[in-house]
């Protein structure tokens, strides 16, 4: 038999599943993957597919999210959480060094070295892909790069999973990021169930897949099974809940700054900060300096923060966005429009988290249709 | 002499500029020429305001005395500015003190005169009254923003 | 294309050279940074990350000659509790230092052509780099007017240099303040309003702009006024300064990064929203 190479697509058997993360793991690989916690589907470190959420779905819509359990056992048949990868190479708060008093008035600084990780992402949806390839522009691509985060990005392996059920606040499809994944894994799947069969069709994306694919002997998939899971892609593609008319966002955006609409949401808008934890590609932190009781050493942590605090924008004498209308309005101008000029893509993925998690359920997708329908030419 | 002076003079202004040779002549006929010491008073707040100034070389101070802080320059002008319109608004008295900083030529203007020739001819009198709104409002707006002090640090000023 | 830097978050430690009180709430460091290889090199414009032991870390315009890499000089007001730390330090202490970072002044650009200095306030300081290099090659220049406006004659920063410039037969300095008592023999007024006095050739002349948001935009308009296109205008803004370097979002100012796309920016990118309120 020809061993398997990249582009090649094999088929797997659901109990095959656990063999292949067993198989990422004995390459030592910490697996990080979707598991049931606190009521959610949230992305922790997982033994094996047994930890994954067999069984289960979420319902989702604007501002409310339910975990519900399917009639069948599949392994992926749900959308995406609360969680993002963005917290495994972002972390959400770093030690970013230490200084020292010293005998003679003056300090020392020490830096920690950055810490590299060796983990598989199991179940990387479409949306995540893009998600990681916007945050490694903005982190590893500008004039500067951030260690901390290129050494959590090093060493990553990725099981990617295309979409076959999709979200009711999801629009990845009109953003053209989702529901199956284009590149940038080892391995991706697809989850098919029909009245008679479980099975995955497994596309491989690297070298490093096809090593670990080939460990065992799988069969390459049929054309019916390859069939099978494309239908199931397409149709998660056209049930898609939401879209987005992406056309031209940027430029409706970059001239509406005054649009009505802005007040009208920013009156429903707490200003909780949700939308920016849960989004995948936020990537504003804020710097703390902190010291021990002795004052002899000080600490500067770096955490996550959001563009809807009023300390976000703070010059001296004030912040610079003082109503909840200019921080909503700067946080969906970044991501639609601003984000393409400084690093040439949208930098909203269709995820739909911000609105699942929004606990006023304002919805993105709305927002803009309304700003375009009063749009300020 | 004097008088080909003063419409040499005029002729400099930004005043004059697009008058129109008409208009140009009848503003003239209203004006002479003044030098001024550096110290000396042109105007003082309260004074009955006849007259209009533009300044042909040198500057003055635009101030304003009070008995407990002294006193304040509020502003100054040079070169090709017009001061005064109090000649031509009622109560028709002077609000601040004009003083010469330094050696100072002025055209100076019979502001009664003036207001007559307005009066009687409507084009010449918009083509001042155009003039002279155009100067006071971009004092107007220079004011705003000093009175805005905003060299202070932030915290410290008014909103 | 710069070059990738890998540590951009850990600050050196540098030692102060000199402390000069420039007014009563401005102070003037020199750092040493004669030990340092290449000592320290920088374009006028750009600025530095300062962090006081403990406190924390502001972001400081390099006020100093950059032709003198041996030492560093900064010029602070005292704003909050991280400037006035770093103030209330003595020479021979440490502070710690990252940089230099964002944009510099046309001074390429501006070459054989006028070039029209507009500083209000303390936004003289981060201009000061950039005058001494067009005095230090001043044949490289036409008409030089240096317009400076402060808020009273006792706040008037680096009064000496001033008088210094002010004495030079090849540099129009003229100096404004907003309020002035009866012994101040010079301007009162707003500092655009000298800009109708220089003199330079609107088609070609290069205006450089620092101060308040406000004044900013005044100036920017009496120079459009006067005839000079956007694109021959810079300013230099500001905004939450954080991590200096692009990476934690808090310095955006529409579609730009004030620390990597700036502090300097040619007025025409922002132009379309420079005039929107919290944008």
């Amino acid at each position: 038999m020809v061993p398997l190479g990249v582009g090649d697509l094999a088929v797997m058997r659901p109990d095959e599943l656990s063999g292949l993360l067993a198989a990422i793991q004995g390459r030592g690989y910490t697996l990080l993957g979707p598991t049931v916690r606190d009521a959610a589907i949230v992305y922790g470190e997982i033994a094996g597919a047994d930890d994954l959420p067999i069984g289960w779905t979420d319902e989702q819509s604007p501002g409310s999210y339910r975990l519900t359990k399917r009639s069948v056992g599949t392994f992926f048949g749900y959308a995406v959480g609360p969680h993002s990868w963005k917290a495994t190479f972002h972390r959400p708060e770093l030690t970013l060094w230490q200084a020292e008093r010293q005998e003679n008035g003056g300090f020392t600084i020490h830096e920690p070295v950055p810490q590299t990780a060796r983990v598989a992402l199991i179940g990387v949806r479409a949306c995540e892909l893009a998600a990681i390839r916007i945050q490694d522009r903005v982190l590893l691509e500008g004039p500067f790069a951030d260690p901390h985060y290129a050494a959590r990005r090093r060493d990553v392996f990725v099981v990617a999973v295309n979409c076959t059920e999709p979200g009711a606040t999801c629009f990845c499809a009109s953003l053209g990021t989702g529901p199956s994944v284009g590149s940038g894994f080892d391995l991706a799947l697809t989850e098919v169930v029909t009245d008679t069969e479980h099975f995955f069709v497994a596309e491989i994306g690297s070298s490093q897949g096809a090593e670990v694919l080939g460990e065992w002997p799988v069969d390459r998939a049929s054309r019916s099974q390859i069939a099978e899971a494309t239908a199931r892609t397409q149709a998660a593609a056209d049930r898609m809940g939401r879209s987005v008319d992406a056309r031209d966002v940027k430029e409706v955006l970059a001239r509406n700054l005054e649009n009505p609409r802005w007040q009208e949401t920013a009156d429903r808008c707490l200003g909780c900060t949700n939308c920016t934890q849960v989004c995948p590609t936020c990537f504003c932190t804020a710097v703390h300096d902190l010291t021990d009781l002795s004052g002899r050493t000080a600490t500067r942590v770096r955490q996550w923060d959001s563009c809807f605090t009023r300390s976000f924008s703070y010059v001296h004498g004030g912040s610079v966005r003082r109503s909840g209308m200019s921080r909503y309005r700067q946080w969906l101008t970044h991501k639609l429009s601003y984000w393409a000029d400084e690093f040439g893509s949208l930098g909203c993925v269709g995820c739909g988290r911000c609105i699942t998690w929004c606990p006023k359920g304002i919805d993105l997708t709305e927002e803009i249709a309304a700003i375009r329908a009063l749009d300020q030419r | 002499m004097s008088d080909t002076m003063v419409a040499r003079w005029l002729s400099e202004t930004p005043c004059a500029q697009g008058l129109g040779a008409k208009n140009f002549a009848k503003l003239a006929s209203c004006g002479w020429i003044e030098h001024f010491q550096p110290g000396a008073f042109l105007a003082r707040e309260g004074q009955h305001a006849s007259t209009f100034f533009l300044i042909h070389a040198g500057s003055v101070a635009l101030e304003l005395h009070d008995a407990a802080t002294g006193t304040a320059l509020t502003e100054t002008l040079g070169v090709g500015d017009a001061i005064g319109v109090s000649w031509l608004i009622p109560p028709h008295r002077y609000h601040v003190d004009v003083r010469a900083l330094e050696p100072t030529d002025m055209l100076v203007f019979d502001g009664d005169r003036l207001k007559k020739l307005m009066d009687e001819d409507p084009d010449f009198g918009f083509a001042i009254t155009r003039r002279l709104l155009a100067r006071v409002y971009s004092r107007l707006e220079e004011l705003r923003v000093q009175r805005l002090d905003l060299y202070q640090p932030a915290e410290g000023r008014q909103p | 294309m710069t070059p990738v830097r890998t540590e951009p978050w850990v600050p050196e430690t540098v030692a102060i050279k000199r402390i000069a009180r420039e007014s009563a709430d401005t102070t003037t460091l020199v750092l040493d940074t004669s030990a340092r290889p290449g000592g320290f090199a920088f374009k006028p414009g750009q600025f530095n990350m300062l962090y006081a032991f403990g406190i924390g870390e502001v972001p400081i315009s390099i006020s100093g000659d950059p032709a003198e890499t041996g030492e560093l000089v900064h010029t602070i007001r005292v704003v909050g509790k991280v400037t006035e730390a770093l103030t209330g330090l003595t020479p021979g202490s440490t502070l710690g230092l990252r940089g230099p970072f964002g944009t510099h002044w046309p001074l390429e650009k501006a070459r054989d052509r006028d070039v029209l200095i507009v500083a209000g306030g303390l936004g003289l300081v981060p201009l000061r780099p950039a005058i001494y290099e067009i005095l230090k090659n001043r044949s490289a220049y036409r008409r030089v007017n240096i317009m400076y406006g402060a808020r009273t004659p006792h706040d008037i920063l680096f009064a000496n240099e001033i008088s210094e410039w002010r004495g030079r037969l090849d540099v129009s300095l003229r100096v404004t303040v907003d309020s002035a008592g009866p012994d101040w023999f010079g301007h009162v007024g707003v500092v655009t309003t000298l800009v109708k006095l220089a003199r330079f050739d609107p088609e070609t002349a290069v205006a450089m702009v620092c101060g308040p948001e406000i004044m900013m935009r005044f100036a920017v308009r009496e120079l459009e006024t006067q005839g000079l296109a956007d694109e021959r205008i810079y300013l230099s803004t500001e905004r939450n300064l954080q991590c200096g370097v692009g990476l934690c979002g808090h310095c955006q100012h529409g579609n730009v990064f004030v620390c990597k796309d700036g502090p300097v920016f040619r007025y025409d990118r922002l132009a379309p929203f420079f005039s929107k309120r919290e944008v």
